[in-house]
């Protein structure tokens, strides 16, 4: 039978399960647009491509082995997409990018419109193509889905010039049928010897500590790893990514590590003599001085990636292997003696937990961290929270104490501001039955709040937490710290954010003080409907602990008096 | 110290195979020497020659061993 190239790829990104489209429509694409009229997949019309980017990522971020769908016409469409699929590939999150192209014959023609969108989008994805014969369409499409979501997720693009859009194309009667949506597959290509080298190197550790990162996520192997800690019974921290792969209160987690992590976390790193890091890469903001790092361990690094083994950081045993099988294979280590000395160094942690605790806020002054507390305590459960990128990106991940795994949605690689509500977006398309909200700067805000009005036209019941401090905090924060206070370029004339839901059609509330917050977080819930919460905070303020740029792990600041 | 890097990468053969293998040396600013690529069938044979450090010479192949479409990297052929 005879098939238009639109049509076609419609079919074959519904064979795939698509799923939620998030798209926004131009001349490149039309034929495309033409067919998602009758096609059961939800096209999401965001009203910025970063957005439909960037709510992808939500979108896959919230489940393990899906990629989220992104569409864009060509030129301009494309390249609003860029930070969003570099901010994928800084997090190894999957995700399918389709871009329309000026039709064959135009193609380096400087044509309206035209961009090199698979040559500018190169460094940060997996792999791109153009799409200049519909007979390897089929082929093209379930090869970028399943390198999307396979060894190390990430992100791929397909390139589609108008004219193949538009070609007739003669597939098989049967060819939906004999269609193999691709899978999700394991690997595992640890060698034996390496294996026995770390299981000798955790048998005979004193201080050993497990760095828990978003590989652990992309694997969906939490409840596996969960296992693997207690039954080896060793205290685990983990990255930013790793928030809620063991519950906060678990009695062998110590919080989160790294620039703004907790000191005690930082701590244990420097005094652990075997430290087991899975899915993690070590990113400097983790590490501190890299030469200082980790002085007294030796590192086993479990990880799908090859390319991470001793990358950053030189490590004594290397696993390449998907974490969920690794874990299913390792031997234990635990005995009677070893289970005595690793639980003399929990107690050890926990002392050092005690020494260092997170800050408690008493709820007078009423600035970001107090917002983000008075917000932890509020939560019941079935939620997913979306940050952006600055200081309250930092006191969500130190103060929402309640999220489980895929919960905590934040852009760690790129550090991408305007990530906060589009993700929260594509978090609630994919998770209609839980609450998410979305907790954002005024700075962040602002780069993508046009998306309000998509929450509106798609019934989404995001919750937004706007952090109102008339500021650019964490660049404000750094020009306090070690530039002598000279703010330059930090301090930011705001809308009046009630008008804007108003115009919008967003309920809002605005909070002043902690008693305000309180009542507006209840409303919020109640609310069926997005809703957004303006939180007048304090000027200035700044995160701690903090590991200042250039400084190891051992000088973490803590508050200061 | 620089030295001399001789390096035999096998791939698929892809139209982007060859703007991929250049890009970790590209993006530090660095220059090949010389290069040569021949397909053989659906795969690639290409030839670098670069004058780099040691340390980025590291960094460049751990680079290219992230890169889908490379198969093999061999050093100092």
């Amino acid at each position: 039978m005879k098939l238009r190239g639109a049509d076609y790829i419609v079919r074959i990104l519904e064979k795939l399960e698509a799923g939620h489209l998030f798209a926004y429509p131009g001349g490149a694409i039309l034929p495309i647009y033409d067919a998602l009229a009758n096609t059961s997949l939800k096209c999401v019309l965001v009203r910025h491509e970063q957005a439909a980017a960037f709510a992808a990522q939500g979108y896959a971020r919230t489940q393990a082995h899906k990629p989220g769908f992104c569409l864009a016409t060509s030129g301009p469409g494309a390249t609003n997409l860029v930070t969003g699929i570099a901010d994928a590939y800084g997090d190894s999150v999957p995700m399918v990018a389709i871009t329309g192209q000026v039709p064959s014959h135009l193609i380096g023609s400087d044509a309206f419109q035209e961009t090199d969108i698979t040559g500018i989008c190169m460094p940060f994805t997996k792999k791109t193509w153009i799409l200049k014969d519909l007979s390897k369409a089929e082929e093209i499409f379930r090869e970028a889905y399943e390198l999307s979501i396979n060894g190390r997720p990430g992100p791929v693009l397909i390139d589609v010039p108008k004219d193949i859009q538009e070609q007739e194309f003669e597939v098989a009667d049967d060819w939906e049928e004999n269609f193999i949506k691709p899978f999700h597959h394991r690997f595992y290509n640890a060698h034996p010897e390496a294996i026995d080298k770390a299981v000798q190197l955790l048998s005979q550790a004193e201080r050993p500590l497990i760095i828990a990162g978003h590989g652990i996520l992309l694997s969906d192997a939490v409840e596996d790893f969960r296992r693997f800690v207690h039954k080896e019974h060793i205290p685990t921290i983990s990255t930013i990514h790793g928030i809620g792969i063991l519950p906060t209160d678990d009695p062998l987690y110590f919080s989160w590590l790294g620039m703004h992590g907790m000191k005690y976390a930082n701590e244990a790193v420097q005094k652990a003599d075997v430290i087991v890091a899975m899915g993690i890469r070590f990113d400097d903001r983790i590490t501190g001085r890299l030469k200082d790092f980790a002085p007294n361990a030796n590192i086993i690094h479990v990880d799908i990636d090859d390319s991470e083994g001793s990358k950053n950081v030189p490590t004594k045993v290397f696993l390449h292997s998907d974490i969920k099988t690794m874990l299913m294979e390792f031997p234990t280590t635990l005995t009677r003696s070893s289970h005595f000395r690793r639980q003399v160094w929990v107690d050890e942690l926990k002392e050092l937990r005690n020494h260092y605790p997170l800050k408690r806020r008493n709820h007078e002054t009423f600035g970001t961290a107090t917002a983000c507390d008075i917000l932890n305590k509020s939560i019941k459960g079935n939620v997913v929270v979306a940050t952006d990128v600055g200081q309250h990106q930092m006191w969500a991940g130190q103060y929402l104490r309640k999220l489980g795994p895929f919960e905590f949605l934040t852009s760690g690689g790129l550090g991408s501001m305007g990530f906060g509500l589009p993700a929260a977006m594509g978090a609630q398309a994919a998770q209609p039955n839980k609450t998410v909200w979305c907790i954002t700067g005024d700075g962040s805000f602002q780069m993508n709040l046009q998306e309000m009005i998509t929450l509106v036209q798609e019934r989404w019941n995001v919750k937004i937490l706007l952090l109102d401090n008339n500021y650019l905090g964490m660049v404000r924060q750094w020009q306090e710290q070690f530039f002598d206070r000279n703010y330059s370029g930090v301090d930011m004339l705001n809308p009046d954010y009630g008008m804007l839901c108003e115009s919008y059609g967003i309920k809002w509330a605005k909070a002043e003080n902690a008693e305000d917050l309180k009542v507006a977080i209840r409303e919020a819930e109640l609310h069926d409907g997005p809703f957004l919460i303006h939180a007048r905070v304090i000027k200035e303020d700044n995160v701690f602990p903090m590991v200042p740029p250039g400084a190891s792990l051992s000088e973490t600041l803590y508050y200061p008096e | 110290m620089k030295t001399q890097n001789s390096w035999r990468i096998r791939c698929n053969h892809t139209p982007e195979v060859i703007d991929r293998i250049l890009m970790p040396i590209r993006k530090r600013g660095m220059s090949i020497d010389k290069m040569s690529y021949e397909r053989d069938g659906e795969f690639g044979i290409c030839h670098l020659h670069l004058e780099i450090e040691e340390s980025d010479a590291d960094r460049i192949y751990k680079n290219l061993m992230r890169i889908t479409d490379i198969l093999e990297v061999e050093k100092d052929v």
